[in-house]
């Protein structure tokens, strides 16, 4: 339960990490290497930032801009994770800007029009998923949308969990916090979809 | 009438189908689950929230999206990786040779300050003024000044970095595949390495005192 330090012993049990060894491979001077860690990472990579965004518009720039992090930073790279965890945590810093810069924007945008309106923490629903419709059914959107209202990190740790299979001491070193605090998270994320979602497992 | 039954814990429940409670507390989450009907409620609710999560579909990933990003990978032109100074070293010979070539062409719109100090320029004005197709002895004197100054010009930057040139011609093809493969610290220690080669062998006579 506890998150990895990066002693000795957890570089050498991440070396076990089929990414890890590419990534160090890499390193050495091995272009090849990179050229697979994007054909095994860049479909996840895509996905999350759908998911996390519900945006297919920014998916494509944002997970090229997380590959080019990875190819920049790669001389300071050690393997003291999972690959895929310091991945993640390059394209959630990358989202977050991507959600800070929206939130500036449609501030200035209520702020200039001169409206009394004021949810500024609510998720810009007019960014929201405009694709869904086209990908799934009714159900499927039904699911984005109430994953969408989540607040910010309940939102990435639950997609995180269910979506990409990270325990909770990997998604606490991807939104760099306590893996006591994903519990509760996810627990609070699952506790609102519940009630968002209610009618569609009841039926199931 | 559930007073007297314990509220379901939510958080230990959702934790405890992720796996993530030691066996201890996996006994107690099972156990109460069996024993009372809301903690059975919940669980069942959590499931069914499971089951609803996986409707969610996402698109497919660009076709295109892999070779964009692959595109950044591939290895740099040598002269470009050598050093960080090759680029604006590069810059500065253009700029000298553009220069010369200028002059070259447009000899009596030099503004060489050598030659103005001379009166040159004085001399310039007179040639304007006379017959332009056939030159004059002055014209020529000019031109012969102007080549003079050009070839001293050339001689100088070749002596400055010409070496630079000679240590790369220096690599044979397969030399040059293999550095494309190297870091750029690397690149530089070889370049240096074989400056040194050099000028033991004494093909390169003068080089900068530093890099």
């Amino acid at each position: 339960m506890v998150a990895p330090t990066p002693n000795s012993d957890a570089v050498e049990k991440y070396k076990q990490d089929e990414d890890v060894q590419l990534m160090l491979r890499f390193c050495d001077g091995d272009r090849a290497a990179f050229d697979k860690l994007v054909e095994r990472n860049l479909s996840n990579v895509c996905g999350l930032v759908y998911r996390f965004l519900g945006n297919q518009s920014q998916v494509d720039d944002i997970a090229q801009e997380a590959f080019l992090r990875v190819l920049k930073n790669a001389h300071r790279y050690k393997p003291e994770a999972k690959f895929s965890t310091w991945l993640y945590r390059i394209v959630a810093n990358l989202c977050f800007n991507v959600i800070r810069s929206r939130k500036t924007a449609k501030q200035i945008s209520i702020h200039s029009a001169g409206s009394e309106d004021s949810k500024f923490d609510l998720p810009d629903e007019t960014q929201q998923n405009p694709d869904a419709g086209l990908v799934g059914d009714e159900r499927s959107k039904r699911v984005s949308e109430a994953v969408a209202k989540l607040p910010e990190n309940q939102r990435l740790a639950i997609i995180l969990n269910k979506y990409e299979d990270k325990s909770y001491a990997e998604i606490a070193e991807i939104l760099d916090t306590t893996t006591m605090a994903v519990k509760s998270l996810l627990s609070r994320a699952r506790v609102t979809l519940r009630e968002q979602l209610e009618g569609y497992f009841k039926n199931d | 009438m559930n007073n007297s039954f314990p509220q379901p814990d939510l958080e230990k429940i959702s934790a405890w189908m992720d796996g993530e409670l030691d066996p201890a507390q996996e006994r107690e989450v099972q156990q109460r689950i069996e024993e009372y009907p809301q903690w059975a409620q919940a669980y069942r609710e959590l499931q069914g929230l499971e089951k609803a999560l996986d409707l969610w579909e996402i698109p497919a990933a660009s076709h295109d999206l892999a070779d964009k990003i692959i595109k950044h990978n591939k290895p740099k032109p040598l002269l470009l990786r050598a050093t960080k100074w090759v680029a604006p070293l590069a810059t500065a010979a253009v700029v000298v040779l553009m220069v010369l070539a200028f002059q070259q062409g447009n000899p009596r719109r030099t503004t060489n300050r050598g030659l103005a100090k001379s009166g040159a320029i004085q001399k310039q004005q007179q040639i304007r003024q006379t017959d332009r197709r056939v030159p004059t002895v002055a014209q020529q004197r000019m031109l012969l000044e102007n080549y003079s100054r050009r070839m001293q010009l050339q001689q100088q930057w070749l002596a400055q970095n010409g070496w630079l040139i000679a240590v790369l011609r220096s690599f044979t093809p397969d030399e040059v595949k293999q550095l494309q493969t190297f870091p750029q610290n690397e690149v530089n220690k070889r370049i240096i390495q074989r400056r040194d080669e050099l000028i033991e062998k004494g093909v390169l006579k003068r080089v900068p005192s530093r890099l």
